[in-house]
């Protein structure tokens, strides 16, 4: 009984076999390729892989009609040719080896546009020698070459800039069929800083833009044109490229965006106070503002309003302020003020603006504590108190001598020395 | 009453004088922009040049009373001393006024 089922199970078997054996009994080898970058720029190198895939299923060999087949492909060799414009690096690769049933093989060429290449698709011959049953294969692959660059768009650029720190925006566009990496945006002026100094983007997807913000200090350039230029770097699979340079003429005005407004000036003797309005001006927030009177020649600022804390100031916005600062010197017709804030990079800043003490108090500036002045005042008033007393003294010398010829019995009040006299008064006025 | 009037030529010569200098104190202060009187007055008697005009006007005072004093001895035949006292007590305490008001009680 056993053995009867043990002959029933092998002619099962041998039946099942020869039934699957009739469907599918040769090796099929399909070619799939991918392309790094996806499409070239002149003068760029790249990959090419070719992938063999064996599509057969089931066993190595195969028995059909007494006949055993070998579902192995045999791949003898792979080569790729170039062109005039292509250059293929490492053109093939030899006795490859056998490729099982449902194996697959990624075979890499690196090839090279050359420089001259034109704008279009170029083809690639792939050869593959086959061994075994089968058959060579020959197939083109295309390489797509084009010399699109990325563009950068100054498109609301201003065309005058004050000396301020303002915020700027340019778009990066890719102008390129495939998609472009690490975009790094930098931009260059005579005399101005950026903040950032290079500005990281990304990747940009294919027809598509990106916009790069820039803070651009223009605080301390000076007035005239001057020319902003920005470059883009960007890596078109593994290969560096620049953009164009973008440029456009800015010219700079002398004017600070932080401006006083309504000043009064209020004089007590040489003590002065000063109060009016801080105005931003710009088209940015000054944060921690702070006015202060500076400290030089001939002008001490005064407490409790030696500086004055505003904070912050936004953008078309103002905010009053008060100083005060005593003036020692003649020669003072203005008094600086030192204005320091932070931009929206928290970059400090100092800016100093002068405001004139002629105009505002429509008088000329006279020292009260200046020495030179003071003892000129003394001087003088000494002089006129010398020769008054002289005056005085020589009259009561005259007196006397006029009433000792007269009268030579003389008074007791003409024995009083002449210098004293006037010194007795005093002690009688004093009684 | 000659010599009385003769007793006013140095108050034009101290008039003059303080002009000047009471000049020099008042343009350094705007009075625009101070509103408190108090606050003029006190810039005023601050000021050093005002100081020296006080000074002066004292100065020409005695001078003037220097030539009433012998004016009056003259004219109403005084001796010196008579006559001093006479012209001293008026005199003194106009002085003494000036002084506590412009050194003393500043």
């Amino acid at each position: 009984m056993i053995k009867l089922i043990a002959v029933a199970m092998i002619l099962l078997a041998t039946f099942s076999f020869t039934g699957s054996a009739t469907t599918e009994i040769r090796p099929t080898l399909t070619l799939d390729y991918s392309i790094e970058p996806g499409v070239f720029m002149p003068g760029d190198v790249g990959t090419i892989a070719v992938t063999l895939s064996n599509m057969a299923t089931g066993e190595i060999y195969v028995k059909e009609d007494d006949e055993t087949l070998d579902m192995n492909a045999y791949i003898a060799s792979a080569s790729l040719n170039g062109n005039s414009e292509l250059e293929i690096l490492d053109t093939s690769y030899t006795d490859i080896g056998l490729l099982g049933p449902g194996d697959s093989l990624k075979l890499t060429f690196n090839v090279k546009v050359l420089d001259n290449a034109t704008t279009g698709v170029h083809f690639v011959d792939l050869t593959i020698v086959g061994g075994s049953n089968m058959y060579d294969l020959n197939y083109r692959i295309p390489i797509k070459v084009d010399d699109r660059n990325v563009k950068v768009i100054m498109s609301n650029f201003p065309s005058t800039l004050m000396n301020e720190v303002s915020t700027i925006s340019v778009d990066v566009v890719n102008r390129r069929p495939n998609d472009v990496t690490s975009v790094i945006v930098t931009p260059y002026a005579e005399g101005m800083t950026f903040s950032p100094s290079d500005y990281f983007v990304g990747s940009i997807p294919k027809g598509n833009k990106s916009t790069a913000t820039f803070t651009f200090n223009t605080m301390s350039s000076e007035e005239g044109n001057t020319e902003v230029t920005f470059t883009s770097s960007y890596f078109n699979g593994d290969n560096l490229h620049y953009s164009n340079t973008a440029s456009k003429e800015v010219r700079i005005i002398k004017q600070s965006p932080l401006v006083f407004t309504g000043i009064e000036i209020e004089s007590s003797g040489n003590k002065y106070t000063l109060s009016g309005d801080l105005n931003n001006f710009g088209i940015t927030d000054a944060k921690n503002v702070m006015v202060s009177i500076e400290d030089t020649e001939g002008i001490e600022p005064l407490q409790p309003y030696a500086n004055y804390f505003i904070g912050t100031l936004e953008a078309d916005d103002f905010s009053s302020f008060e100083l005060s600062a005593r003036v020692t010197s003649q020669n003072v017709t203005s008094i600086p003020i030192i204005i320091e804030f932070r931009d929206p990079d928290n970059a400090y800043t100092a800016i100093t603006q002068e405001i004139s003490l002629d105009t505002t108090s429509g008088v000329s500036y006279s020292s009260n504590n200046d020495e030179g002045s003071s003892l000129g005042l003394w001087l003088g008033a000494s002089i006129i108190v010398i020769a008054i007393l002289v005056v005085i003294g020589y009259s009561w010398k005259k007196r006397k001598d006029d009433e000792n010829e007269d009268d030579q019995g003389a008074d007791e009040e003409d024995e009083l020395p002449d210098d004293v006299y006037v010194d007795e008064e005093d002690d009688e006025i004093i009684e | 009453m000659e010599f009385t009037s003769y007793g006013f030529i140095p108050n034009i010569a101290s008039s003059l004088i303080s002009a000047y200098y009471t000049n020099k104190v008042f343009s350094n202060i705007d009075f625009a922009s101070v509103a408190d009187p108090q606050a003029v007055q006190d810039m005023i008697f601050a000021d050093p040049s005002m100081k020296i005009a006080s000074i002066l006007g004292i100065i020409f005072t005695l001078w003037s009373a220097n030539i009433w004093i012998f004016g009056v001895k003259y004219a109403r035949d005084l001796s010196l001393r008579n006559a001093v006292i006479t012209v001293g007590i008026p005199i003194g305490l106009g002085l003494l006024y000036t002084i506590l008001t412009v050194f003393v009680l500043r």
